[in-house]
């Protein structure tokens, strides 16, 4: 039953999505990653195959957040603004299954967009007679999961903030993950019992978006495939960390006034 | 006629006589050395350019080191590690299991990443960073240290071959910065230690001299050093060829720029291989030559 839900919903954010032409969005992004690839071909990419394959995941992994961060930070907002909320809320639903349908709409557009982009890229890279290992496959498995934990968090933002500050919030955690975790990493040693508590705990809180990118091992040679207890806790920390959001967007979304 | 076909005829001819116009450019665009990549540059183009080519720079590290990145090492850590030399050292961005806080994520940091415990011994072989060199100099000219390390890997193979290459790229270095010091030095050093061109490099050595000379002042500490060695090797280049007033002039000189230099006063005692000819200056007896 509550499976024809969340899938009704779904459907619906992927429609809203097309006809918001969403996908001209991840269309253009298409064209500039083949551009781009064009004008590395100008130059000839002999020796140079490691670096194409690493500016292509940096490309795709950049391209694929910008994409995931708004689509999931419009949705409910608009849904509000334009009222078309009110007939969802007066089928019988409950709010949080609302929640759950249109996260799940976003994940699917954003992954949908991913796998566009992915494509486009291979096909790029393909040209130039860059070879690809296994690595590769985790690397787009562990993407499609980070992607949807930033769905998550994304839809947590807007609950709380309007859709600029949740999208530029959005932006600022999941692209300077990597630098808050590096800070906190390196500053650990040299800060007092107080401050490592702190370091402990903001570690523990803040989402890791930097552990679903593979890239870097992806796009270098000869590194082997991650361990699957490695994948197992990328798939269990985002399905935990998820439905916490979830369970904080419910919480404030339940008693919002709409 | 459509409002869109006005702005794009304004902002065609406005392409148009930014393309064919090049009086402008070296005041819109100008060359502003960077030997740093932490240095920028004054316009927006050039900014772009010197973004990409600074971050094509750092990323032939990531290369070298198949992908696991470094940063500095602290004061602190180099003298945990015993590395307290003054020099700059490396060490992994992620750190190891022991020193990382993080326990499980950080494991799992370790096994998503380009991370080895073998740290820097997991090295490429340098001429793969070859075509980045060549791009980032492509995009970015005035960079100098991207020409000089460039001729480096592309001549490390000591052969005829790879030092004619690595010739014609410092050629083309040269071209675009013509006042520059490290990249006549660099190619004076080719000239003397592969070609044994003594009086071509001396050639260059002085070039570099001269262009040091004329920008002292605000030379940085890379093209300061490059200036340094410029004097050394003239020296030696004077000494090795039996030109002993030169060799007193340009150590003299030198000495003025860089009185700490220990290297340049010692091509002049007779104690290290000296010329048949060679006489030394009298009154001679430790550092200076008086003229």
């Amino acid at each position: 039953m509550k499976f024809r839900v969340y899938k009704a919903l779904a459907r619906g954010v992927f429609l809203e999505s097309l006809r918001r032409k969403d996908l001209w969005v991840v269309a253009i992004l298409g064209f500039l990653i083949l551009m781009g690839a064009s004008a590395l071909g100008f130059f000839g990419v002999q020796g140079l195959q490691v670096f194409v394959k690493d500016l292509a995941v940096t490309v795709l992994g950049a391209f694929s957040t910008i994409v995931a961060i708004l689509t999931s930070t419009r949705m409910l907002p608009e849904e509000i603004k334009q009222r078309t909320l009110y007939p969802l809320l007066s089928r019988p639903i409950t709010r949080l299954d609302l929640l759950i349908g249109k996260l799940v709409g976003s994940i699917l557009v954003t992954w949908m967009s991913f796998l566009i982009l992915a494509a486009l890229t291979a096909l790029a890279l393909f040209g130039f007679g860059v070879s690809f290992e296994l690595i590769m496959l985790q690397y787009i498995v562990a993407k499609m999961m980070g992607l949807a934990l930033v769905c998550a968090f994304g839809l947590t933002l807007s609950i709380y903030m309007t859709p600029a500050a949740a999208s530029t919030t959005g932006f600022i955690f999941t692209f300077g993950s990597a630098l808050i975790i590096r800070g906190l990493t390196s500053g650990y040693e040299h800060a007092g019992p107080g401050m490592q508590f702190l370091f402990k705990f903001l570690n523990a809180v803040l989402p890791q978006f930097t552990l679903f990118d593979l890239g870097g091992r992806a796009a270098n040679v000869g590194w082997a495939p991650v361990p699957l207890w490695v994948m197992g806790f990328l798939l269990g920390y985002w399905l935990l960390y998820s439905s916490g959001l979830v369970a904080i967007a419910w919480t404030r979304f339940q008693r919002k006034a709409i | 006629m459509r409002p869109w076909f006005a702005s794009f005829m304004a902002l065609s001819l406005m392409a148009a006589i930014g393309w064919s116009t090049t009086e402008v450019s070296p005041i819109t665009n100008p060359r502003i050395r960077r030997v740093q990549t932490d240095q920028g540059d004054a316009s927006i183009t050039g900014q772009f350019q010197t973004s990409v080519s600074a971050w094509l720079w750092n990323y032939t590290e990531v290369y070298f080191h198949n992908g696991i990145k470094l940063r500095r090492m602290s004061e602190s850590e180099k003298k945990a590690n015993g590395l307290d030399d003054g020099q700059t050292h490396g060490t992994p961005v992620i750190p190891s299991a022991d020193k990382d806080f993080r326990s499980v994520f950080g494991d799992v940091e370790r096994s998503v990443n380009a991370w080895s415990i073998a740290q820097n011994r997991k090295q490429n072989d340098p001429r793969q960073c070859l075509p980045l060199f060549r791009l980032m100099t492509w995009l970015d000219p005035y960079f100098v240290e991207g020409w000089t390390t460039g001729a480096m890997v592309i001549g490390m193979d000591y052969t005829p071959e790879s030092t004619q290459k690595a010739k014609t790229f410092l050629r083309e270095g040269l071209r675009q910065n013509p006042d520059c010091v490290d990249i006549p030095m660099m190619f004076g050093m080719l000239e003397a230690t592969r070609e044994k061109e003594l009086l071509k490099a001396a050639r260059f050595f002085k070039q570099a001299v001269k262009n040091g000379k004329a920008r002292f002042e605000v030379l940085s500490e890379n093209e300061r050093s490059a200036l340094q060695s410029s004097y050394r090797w003239l020296a030696l280049v004077y000494r090795n060829t039996g030109q002993t007033g030169k060799l007193n002039d340009i150590v003299q000189e030198g000495m003025q720029l860089f009185p700490d230099d220990l290297v340049m006063p010692s091509t002049i005692r007779p104690s290290i291989v000296p010329p048949k000819d060679y006489k030394p200056p009298v009154g001679v007896t430790s550092r200076m030559v008086p003229k």
